[in-house]
């Protein structure tokens, strides 16, 4: 059993004496009214500087700092504004040519010039989508104890880059990270045409996985409880989480609600997809249907003018015994559970993953027409079945890795089909198949298989020879739980599944013979020759066609023809990427005190009740209408949530600064008509643009003021700078500080997505499963592009402030302290860059003067030339480390030290 | 201690942000601030303990071969468990063996007669110091969620470990000193260094890793081989930087945070020299024993003392990497484990005796424990499964009563079956002896204020002297 963290709320009931100690749903809705409720649109304020907004945005600020008799800041110098937009929009140092090229631009709007080329830069994307990853809690590994590795997570990162560079709008961005699975048509990739959309839901599988866990329901209930955790914070500021085990003490959130949303969770499962080929595939698919159910009836025809003169052959007998069909023999008293019948259409829900088993159940009497030139036959289903199409056997996968453990959706992508989610009872479970299978109980959705638990949920079973056959897969150990059933095939080996059942022993398979008489088979023959076969006819007709003298020549040449050509069209290889698969609609159990031993009534998937939204009891999993729902240009928090994370990125703290929680143990916005009004700016004006919302604010008078309190007594009125009287002094983030480093050095590679880099590995980073090292210095690739291994975090990286991604994480720590200093001497990536750029520099500059190459070096790492100052005091220690370095004013190692020297100038880490 | 942090004033995070393993400066390392500093400025009331150092025995070491003696298992060994013991717990690989007695002899020791086993010789002399908890629980039989637990009271990654709450809840003892240390063997736990984590509190709290042997600190040894240069070159910086904060508190923290580490790269190296400790007290620790274990642990012990006298609040030890696995006995327990003890056992008897000679045992609370124990039964043939229904750990030093053993296993050594202790009310106790009320250290976060003990936990009082 393991225990939550979430109990202890009634604790801070008790200690904290202000919070009520039950829920009261109406009066908590009531206390923050505002986060249930459409933002209406302010109207901006007038203010008594009327001069000085630049935009309706400023003048909520201004009013605000009038109220408290503030005067804003002067603006920043243009070096100081244009370095300040380079780091907010790329995370990247301006190169000295930019910022020479932007201080030459005298036109009248090179502000929004110079925000609008780098909002083009595919680096803005690379910033953007870091952003984005802490509130995903992104990880390429699966932490606990091996940290084992999640096949593929990295092509979701890659993503991100592409669609904060595509400027997807945001509304469509949340669409796809619930539902992009389930968007109809989805969003392509312009070059490929790989399906974007999809990638999106990678994200729930990117959290922390327990390998061998003892109690797989309860390790299923802490995982959903993550997800629901990073989705309500990330998309509404909610922490729905909180309510897991009892009502929300503090915010209008019900434990029904939490359980609301586990049902989404639980209605869809795991997969690795084949994003690139999935749409060009559907569309093959569809004209391959189209064409089978076009060209059947001229097949046969066919068929029967060919093969006339061998039937008369065969029809002289009197009669025939022909294999009839294929029945389950029901004792008296059995009890059989079908958990899935695929011999008849429509019976089960039809949940694939790839084209493989074809668009839904191959039904008894379907023609089985051949796949291509190797396979060229004519059959006739003697059952219905889910069934392999050979027509897809060459589906290849590049460029890709396996999951870790027994697991295995590598192989599986792309031919893959699953039984709806249900509950075990006896957990005799037996399937009624043959072929090759890889096949896995998706029990507690446990992905992680490995280790001495759980092996049992995986067999492969092979039935090989003609006939179907029961395979047992005994799952009594998990008796009670909810499981899925996955089938994968195997190689090129034929699949076909008929059914699932729960019993304890299947019910005998018979399979039947028929005598026929000339008469009976003659019927059938003229069938054939008709081109469309009664049901009374189908097992003379099967047989007939599956004679082997009369095999020859019996497919349409025109078929074939045809076949070929959708063949062609066929992406047949593709990589892949982490993705849901939407199951059938499962509500879960409502929890008494969050324990699954005390299962209540299961609760109607949807959104809070304080929203007041209509429930979802989809046949599916609903996301799609939960996308709809939290994007609704009504829903009140998605885009207040939104625009607060924006704001808190580029000026440092949120209008809400609990970026996270807007609920009632967050802070109250600094300016809630600011707040509401960007809000619905952002939908209304800039149509959910995150791009030209960022422009927006960063041209405004707000974000153009300087660090400089215009009167240091403001900051005593406004000691934390909550009325932004000024901008504040920011540190860099971890990812800037080391690409600031290679940028300067002139290391940087600035190649865009791509594997991840492994870390580099030193004394510190250190445990159980610990990976194979990486290059010091990453590659010279962009921080982003860094392995992010849970367990095994870089060291520089966390010292300054790395978060760890165990959930949400909007607003990152920023410390302040001497490991920082240790890093920024000693560490070994940073010194190595100083020689790097040291010897640039006297390459470039073979016979300059020191005060020249400063002069250099300060461009190159500041975009400015040094101050008076600051040369004076270059060059009073100039002769000092020239005589350590041999006297010589060329040294390298002198030059090395000079610049490592500058990495540690204040100016280098904090942005004024 | 609801301190809200969004609610703290820009010098308050400041202050707070000044500890961390970055801080450990010369200030703190160098001169022995310990006598002259206050208890424990901000705790609820005066606690019996200023620091703690956690010996912890990760891998679960086998409470019926160390001190929880079972003289039953002598008499059946060799029988089928299920019919000498009964119903059987589900166990983490279901291989059982049959009845197995320990392969070590126990004997009365000290004064108190608490009978340990010979797997622990030097220990063993310490009976007297020792307060024996026979009667612990835990509530995983899986090692990570096993540590998880143990160190941060919920079995999940990611939050704060008892040494980052310590550190939270009790501030710096020294200007210049982190709260929590993690002295490095060679061997982290299952968990990786997540059992150390600050978790959801500021990142000030983590446990800052010093590596026992090889590097002590990240990025305490500089690169230049002149070190000259980098003195030079740091003149530089600072004069060029103190043009350029003009007033900003934050710019100007950034400056003395140079300054620090400057006096760190030589602090540190300080404190992992062992020239000032005399021959006796390196033999006393067995710094320069043959066994490659006993020598990293008693480096490790021996660190701890120093750390502790330079007013670390919550100093942990990982055990170190010796070639055998951890104490994971699964098989071939009577190798596994006399390697383990070998290591161990010497360097933590000098610690105990080297801190009560030196008065520090009256303030320092050392606690010895795995995660969970060990079955009486048998693993396949020689080893012994997990076992989370009753194991044993000790206490010594600040507070804790000498000599006593509490609670107690059935007379199989399997279950605990009197006064039964959760891993909460190690926690409660543990803050209680540093002076801290267990149901008021809360942090707020996600919406919700966190204890270590979540919802649980009782003050062992019948432990306290």
């Amino acid at each position: 059993m393991r225990v939550s963290l979430l109990s202890s709320a009634l604790i801070a009931i008790l200690l904290s004496g202000w919070a009520p100690a039950e829920f009261k749903f109406g009066e908590f809705r009531e206390r923050l009214p505002w986060i249930w409720e459409t933002p209406a649109r302010p109207a901006p304020p007038t203010v008594q500087d009327a001069a000085w907004p630049a935009d309706e945005i400023d003048r909520f600020v201004l009013a605000a700092l009038e109220r408290n008799n503030i005067k804003p800041a002067a603006p920043a110098s243009d070096r100081h504004w244009f370095r300040r937009i380079n780091f907010a929009i790329t995370g990247l140092p301006p190169t000295p040519g930019a910022m020479r090229a932007f201080l030459a631009d005298g036109s009248k709007d090179r502000h929004r010039t110079a925000v609008q080329t780098l909002l083009a830069s595919p680096h803005y994307g690379e910033r953007w989508a870091r952003h984005w990853m802490d509130l995903i809690r992104y990880a390429e590994s699966r932490g606990h104890e091996s940290d084992y590795g999640i096949a593929n997570a990295w092509r979701y990162r890659d993503y991100l880059v592409r669609a904060f560079n595509a400027d997807v709008p945001y509304d469509q961005l949340v669409q796809e990270h619930l539902a992009g699975d389930l968007l109809a048509p989805p969003r392509l990739h312009p070059g490929t045409r790989a399906n974007e959309s999809i990638l999106g839901t990678g994200w729930p599988f990117l959290g922390e996985e327990v390998h061998s866990p003892v109690d797989i329901r309860q390790d299923e209930c802490d995982r959903t409880d993550n997800k629901i955790d990073v989705l309500s914070k990330t998309f509404l500021g909610l922490t729905v989480a909180c309510a897991r085990c009892h009502d929300h003490m503090f915010d209008a959130i019900s434990q029904e609600d939490y359980y609301a949303l586990s049902g989404f969770i639980a209605s869809s499962s795991y997969r690795q997809v084949r994003y690139e080929s999935m749409e060009i595939n559907r569309a093959q698919a569809r004209k391959l249907e189209t064409l089978r159910g076009t060209m059947g009836a001229q097949v046969l025809r066919n068929f029967a003018k060919e093969a006339a003169p061998h039937f008369a052959e065969l029809s002289k007998q009197a009669t025939f015994r022909v294999p009839g069909p294929l029945t389950l023999k029901m004792q008296e008293g059995q009890k059989v559970r079908v958990v899935a019948d695929y011999t008849r259409p429509g019976a089960a829900p039809w949940i694939v993953n790839g084209p493989s088993f074809g668009p839904g159940v191959s039904a008894e009497g379907g023609l089985l027409l051949g796949s291509g030139k190797d396979e060229p036959g004519l059959h006739i289903a003697g059952y219905g079945a889910a069934r392999r199409d050979p027509f897809w056997n060459g589906l290849r996968i590049v460029d890709s890795e396996n999951d870790s453990g027994s697991f295995n959706s590598h192989s599986r992508s792309g031919k893959m089909i699953r039984t709806p989610a249900f509950e075990l009872k006896s957990g005799r479970l037996h399937y009624l198949m043959r072929g090759h299978a890889f096949v896995y109980a998706g029990v507690g959705q446990h992905i992680m298989v490995t280790g001495p638990l759980h092996g049992r949920l995986i067999q492969r079973p092979k039935i090989d020879g003609d006939q179907p056959r029961w395979v047992s897969h005994d799952l009594s150990g998990y008796a009670g739980l909810r499981t899925h059933i996955e089938f994968g095939a195997e190689g090129g080996s034929p699949l076909e599944v008929l059914m699932v059942v729960e019993a304890d022993n299947p019910p005998p398979l018979e399979q039947k013979h028929l005598n026929l008489t000339r008469h009976e088979l003659s019927a059938a023959w003229k069938d054939l020759a008709d081109g469309s076969i009664k049901k009374e006819n189908l097992h003379a007709a099967r047989w007939i066609v599956a004679q082997p003298k009369l095999k020859a020549s019996q497919i349409a040449t025109a078929y074939l023809e045809k076949l070929e050509e959708i063949r062609q069209g066929v992406m047949w290889e593709s990589r892949l990427a982490v993705a849901w698969l939407d199951g059938n609609g499962v509500n879960e159990y409502n929890m008494d005190r969050g324990s699954p031993a005390r299962l209540l009534d299961p609760t109607v998937r949807g959104l809070p009740k304080a929203f007041r939204l209509t429930p979802i009891d989809a046949r599916n999993s609903g996301r799609l209408e939960l996308a709809r729902q939290i994007t609704d240009p009504g829903n009140p928090l998605a885009s207040r949530v939104m625009v607060n994370r924006i704001w808190h990125q580029l000026f440092g703290q949120g209008l809400v600064r609990t970026v996270d929680n807007f609920g009632w143990l967050g802070e109250r916005p600094s300016h809630p008509g600011l707040l509401d009004y960007l809000a619905r700016e952002f939908v209304d004006t800039h149509k959910w643009s995150t791009k030209s919302f960022i422009a927006r604010l960063l041209l405004t008078r707000t974000y153009g003021q300087s660090s400089q309190s215009s009167d240091p007594e403001f900051e005593t009125s406004d000691p934390n700078n909550i009325l932004v009287h000024r901008m504040p002094v920011r540190r860099l983030e971890a990812e800037a500080i080391r690409d600031s480093v290679l940028a300067v050095s002139g290391r940087l590679d600035r190649k865009v997505g791509g594997q991840p880099v492994p870390t580099y590995l030193d004394e510190f980073v250190v445990g159980r499963g610990r990976p194979g090292g990486g290059p010091l210095d990453g590659a010279g690739r962009r921080s982003l592009y860094t392995s992010v291994r849970r367990n095994f975090l870089p060291t520089l990286m966390l010292a300054f402030d790395f978060p760890m991604p165990f959930s949400t994480k909007g607003k990152r720590d920023i410390t302040n302290v001497p490991a920082q200093s240790l890093a920024l001497m000693n560490d070994k990536l940073i010194y190595e860059q100083a020689k790097i750029w040291a010897q640039r520099i006297l390459q470039e500059m073979p016979s300059a003067t020191p005060q020249e190459r400063f002069t250099r070096m300060f461009a190159d790492a500041f975009a400015r030339p040094p101050q008076n100052h600051e040369l004076t005091i270059l060059m009073e220690a100039f002769p000092g480390l020239m005589e350590l370095h041999g006297g010589n004013p060329n040294s390298p190692g002198l030059w090395q030290d000079l610049c490592h020297g500058l990495f540690s100038m204040n100016d280098f880490i904090y942005l004024q | 201690m609801m301190a809200n942090e969004l609610l703290l004033s820009r010098r308050e995070i400041l202050q707070r942000a000044s500890m961390g393993f970055g801080a450990l400066a010369m200030a703190g390392l160098m001169e022995k601030t310990r006598a002259a500093s206050p208890l424990v400025p901000d705790s609820h009331f005066p606690g019996r303990a200023r620091n703690v150092i956690f010996l912890f025995m990760e891998g679960g070491v086998s409470q019926v071969d160390s001190f929880d003696y079972k003289p039953m298992l002598d008499k059946h060994h060799g029988q089928d468990p299920r019919k000498a013991i009964g119903k059987l717990e589900k166990t983490q690989f279901e291989n059982i063996g049959k009845v197995m007695k320990s392969p070590w002899a126990f004997k009365p020791r000290g004064q108190c007669g608490v009978p340990v086993s010979d797997l622990f010789p030097h220990i063993a002399g310490l009976a007297d110091e020792l307060c024996v908890v026979r009667s612990m629980t835990s509530k995983f039989p899986e090692h990570t969620t096993a540590n998880y637990f143990f160190h941060s009271g919920t079995g999940l990654q990611g939050r704060p470990s008892m040494g980052a709450w310590a550190s939270y809840g009790l501030g710096k003892e020294s200007e210049n000193l982190p709260g929590f240390v993690v002295i490095n063997g060679g061997r982290i736990p299952s968990g990786g260094l997540d059992c150390f984590s600050n978790g959801f509190l500021t990142a000030t709290h983590r446990g800052s890793l010093l590596n026992a042997n090889g590097t002590p600190v990240a990025n305490v040894k500089p690169n230049e081989r002149n070190a000259r240069s980098q003195l030079l070159k740091r003149q530089l910086i600072g004069r060029l930087n103190a043009r350029s904060a003009q007033g900003n508190s934050e710019l100007e923290s950034a400056i003395m945070n140079y300054e620090l580490a400057a006096r760190m790269q030589l602090a540190v190296p300080a404190l992992m020299d062992f020239r000032d400790e005399s021959e006796a007290t390196r033999a006393l620790y067995g710094i320069d024993d043959d066994y490659k274990g006993t020598k990293t642990y008693a480096r490790e012990c021996l660190i701890a003392r120093r750390l502790i006298e330079r007013g670390v609040r919550f100093v942990e030890l990982t055990i170190p990497d010796i070639g055998e696995d951890r104490w994971d006995a699964h098989g071939g327990l009577r190798k596994n484990h006399g390697n383990n003890a070998r290591s161990v056992d010497k360097p933590i008897a000098g610690l105990l005796r080297d801190l009560r000679a030196r008065g520090m045992l009256d303030d320092t609370l050392v606690l010895w424990s795995g995660e969970f124990g060990r079955t009486p039964f048998a693993q396949g043939g020689n080893g012994r499964d997990h076992n989370e229904f009753g194991f044993s750990l000790w206490m010594a030093g600040a507070g804790v009563k000498p000599g006593i053993v509490y609670g107690a296993t059935d007379q199989w050594g399997y279950k605990a079956v009197e006064n039964p202790l959760e891993i909460y009310d190690l926690h409660a106790t543990i803050l209680h002896l540093l002076g801290i009320d267990h149901k008021k250290l809360t942090y707020r976060f996600g919406g919700r204020d966190i204890r270590l003990t979540d919802v649980h936990g009782r003050v062992v009082h019948e432990l306290l002297g």
